[in-house]
């Protein structure tokens, strides 16, 4: 805290009076530039790496000859209106060229697809059962059971990657999906999460349904689940992300290229093609359009659990 | 209402399913980790056992018998199982090892080869076990105790203090700078302005986007001939290669790790800030608190829940860096300690080692952890 206030003092912020910048017109100017400069920082490199996927490998240049396209050169020299960057033509075809070049590039995004949707899949389905177990239902050993999971809950998952891994061995789990899937359903933060939800669901539904005489399973399945979709989505979205990101754990679990997913294939892309950066950058965007798609499109549900998130912290 | 016993038979029946999971994949593997740290497993040391082979070719190669009918006399007359591990294989076998394989049957394992039972590869431990009546567990690879050996490694290995220093350092240095920045950032965009929304989805896009793909982008701006040396270049600066240079490499993948997650924090605080009380601003006015008291009096104090809890969720993401290590820092001396633990379990195949390393790694998080809930819980108001 001491360090922080210093820091602050040191930088010169005095003049902030902290709520807003819009008091005075000169904060307000101040304010505006610091957030469009740290907007400009934030899209700089996607926005670079953008151009340079549109530049072809090789062009011919002023003296007519076939070279290399600088891309890296200051002004980057675009004509939105001729479709130029770096001064020669805009293409899109190293878009294509990768999947050609890297013939497993489509085998990895497939990849990626059934191991994030798997694991998004089963980690929201069994956590919310047992969510709904321990909120619930009264068991033997639920206590115990119960403390185990709080005890596991500040473990760094990459301290237990050695044992993993000799155990997916064991298993004969190596470079399958199964090994790559079935782990990641461990995920005590969701269920925890699930289990305040379900404390807080109020009684009267289920105890109607109860009186009905439905069964548990019944219950579960018909009234509950169905009030529980929005945080069930809510979570499901975060551990979609996180497995679509995922890089240490498949790193580890496969060592066989068609088992690879995005991200691995993105570093084994780097290792053998690292001079064409057309090529990396267009692997690159690809690989993480999609999320930032599904951002955009929960872009209101994002901001918003990561500010109620940060007043209950 | 159900029975009591049909109540707990579904609570189980629904829980089963994760507290099977966690016990196979979190909690047995947290146990055999701290056992592997106290051994020298070596799964590349094994490889005596391990290696891979194909019985009907070895023999052909080595006796120049065929697969024929006809070659079965040669066969029984010639393989003899300990001579074919020692001077065929050249593995060296212990005293008790080689009686034990006196008892080796090589009739049934002859006659399951030319029966095509043992086509294709398997392991020579798999081979040597399956004709073997008794003392399997001789051809097995056992790891051996060593105690608290590995952690007295630890102590004479540089690399464990260099690594453990840099990802402090990566956690002090990423921690102070982007709880600083993200404080900026949230109260430059905390007016009244319609845009706000828009600069909050823009600072958000790094941190949703992956690090693998991050990585690859910023190796390009950072590399020797990248647009940061030009632009640098344009204001007379010499060009550096940033990544290769031991100097820079961790200053710039902690530069790279401020901007994927200063977004994400600045969110925190903004929340922090819009929870802080109309009335205590106003109070300030009235009372005519110039702005660096106002900020310094009320807006910091105020945040400090969400301060706290960036401070804390910064820390340990730090500590564990790895992806961003594992792409852009070609360099040991620059490495983080996720990345040590890797490189030793995976590349070098000391996983006893690294298991020791990771216990280690366990307890500085568990007590950062619980350190700083401490502090929180002391704070709480």
């Amino acid at each position: 805290m001491k360090a922080l206030t210093k820091t602050a003092a040191a930088t010169g912020m005095k003049g902030l009076p902290g709520r807003g910048l819009g008091d005075s017109p000169i904060a307000s100017v101040i304010g505006k530039a610091i957030l469009i400069g740290y907007a400009l920082i934030c899209v700089f490199p996607f926005l670079w790496a953008f151009l340079v996927s549109l530049a072809p490998l090789t062009a011919l240049n002023a003296a007519g000859e076939r070279a290399g396209v600088d891309i890296m050169r200051w002004p980057p020299a675009i004509n939105p209106f001729k479709l130029k960057v770096f001064g020669v033509g805009a293409t899109f075809s190293n878009y294509l060229e990768i999947f050609k070049v890297v013939p497993w590039f489509g085998r990895w995004f497939l990849n990626t697809i059934v191991f994030a949707a798997a694991v998004t899949l089963g980690t929201v389905f069994f956590n919310t059962l047992a969510a709904y177990s321990f909120a619930r239902l009264r068991f033997p050993l639920r206590e115990f059971w119960f403390t185990l999971f709080l005890a596991t809950l500040m473990v760094p998952t990459n301290a237990i990657m050695i044992p993993l891994y000799t155990l997916l061995i064991d298993l004969g789990f190596v470079n399958t999906y199964q090994g790559l899937v079935l782990p990641k359903f461990v995920n005590v933060g969701i269920l925890f999460f699930m289990r305040q939800f379900f404390i807080d669901f109020p009684m009267a539904l289920e105890e109607a349904a109860r009186m009905d005489g439905a069964s548990v399973p019944r219950t579960f399945f018909s009234v509950v689940l169905p009030n529980a979709r929005a945080p069930m989505a809510a979570q499901g979205i975060y551990v979609f992300l996180g497995a679509w990101n995922e890089f240490m754990w498949p790193l580890i679990v496969t060592s066989n290229k068609e088992m690879y997913t995005l991200t691995i294939g993105l570093a084994f892309f780097k290792s053998s093609y690292y001079t064409y950066w057309q090529y990396l950058m267009a692997a690159s965007l690809l690989a993480t359009l999609p999320m930032v798609v599904i951002f955009l499109i929960f872009q209101r549900q994002f901001v918003g659990n990561a500010m109620s998130s940060a007043i209950k912290g | 209402m159900k029975s009591r016993t049909q109540e707990a038979a579904w609570g189980y029946l629904l829980a089963f399913p994760a507290i099977a999971g966690a016990v196979l994949f979190l909690v047995y593997p947290i146990a055999k980790g701290l056992w592997l740290g106290l051994t020298d497993y070596n799964p590349l040391s094994s490889t005596s056992f391990t290696v891979s082979l194909d019985i009907g070719e070895e023999l052909a190669l080595q006796y120049g018998i065929g697969s024929g009918t006809e070659d079965r006399a040669t066969a029984d007359e010639l393989f003899d199982a300990t001579e074919f591990v020692e001077y065929g294989l050249a593995i060296d076998l212990s005293d008790a090892q080689r009686a034990a394989l006196q008892s080796f049957d090589e009739r049934a394992m002859l006659d399951d080869l030319y029966a095509g039972k043992l086509a294709g590869k398997t392991t020579l431990g798999q081979l040597l076990t399956r004709y073997l009546p008794r003392d399997q567990a001789l051809f097995k690879y056992k790891a051996a105790m060593v105690g608290l050996g590995n952690f007295k490694k630890m102590l004479g290995d540089q690399y464990f203090w260099i690594t453990l220093g840099n990802s402090f350092m990566f956690a002090i240095i990423v921690v102070t700078l982007q709880t600083f920045l993200s404080v900026l950032l949230a109260i430059a965009a905390n007016g009244k302005n319609r845009s706000a929304h828009f600069f909050k989805v823009v600072f958000f896009i790094p941190s949703v986007t992956s690090s693998a793909a991050i990585s690859m982008i910023f190796w390009m701006l950072y590399s020797k001939p990248g647009i940061i040396n030009r632009l640098f270049g344009l204001l007379g600066f010499q060009a550096v290669d940033w990544l290769n240079n031991t100097a820079t490499a961790l200053p710039s993948v902690m530069a790279l790790n401020i901007w994927t997650t200063a977004g994400f924090f600045m969110i925190t605080f903004l929340a922090g800030l819009q929870n802080i009380p109309d009335e205590l601003y106003e109070c300030a006015a009235i009372e005519g608190a110039p702005p660096a008291t106002v900020f310094f009096r009320i807006t910091l104090p105020m945040l400090r829940p969400q301060i706290l809890y960036v401070v804390i969720m910064g820390t340990i993401g730090c500590l564990q860096v790895f992806d961003q290590v594992y792409f852009l820092i070609p360099n040991m001396r620059n490495a983080t300690y996720a990345f040590y633990i890797y490189k030793n379990a995976f590349q070098y195949g000391n996983m006893g080692y690294a298991s020791a390393l990771a216990a280690v790694f366990m307890v500085i998080i568990l007590v950062i952890t619980s350190i700083q809930r401490k502090v929180i819980r002391e704070s709480a108001y």
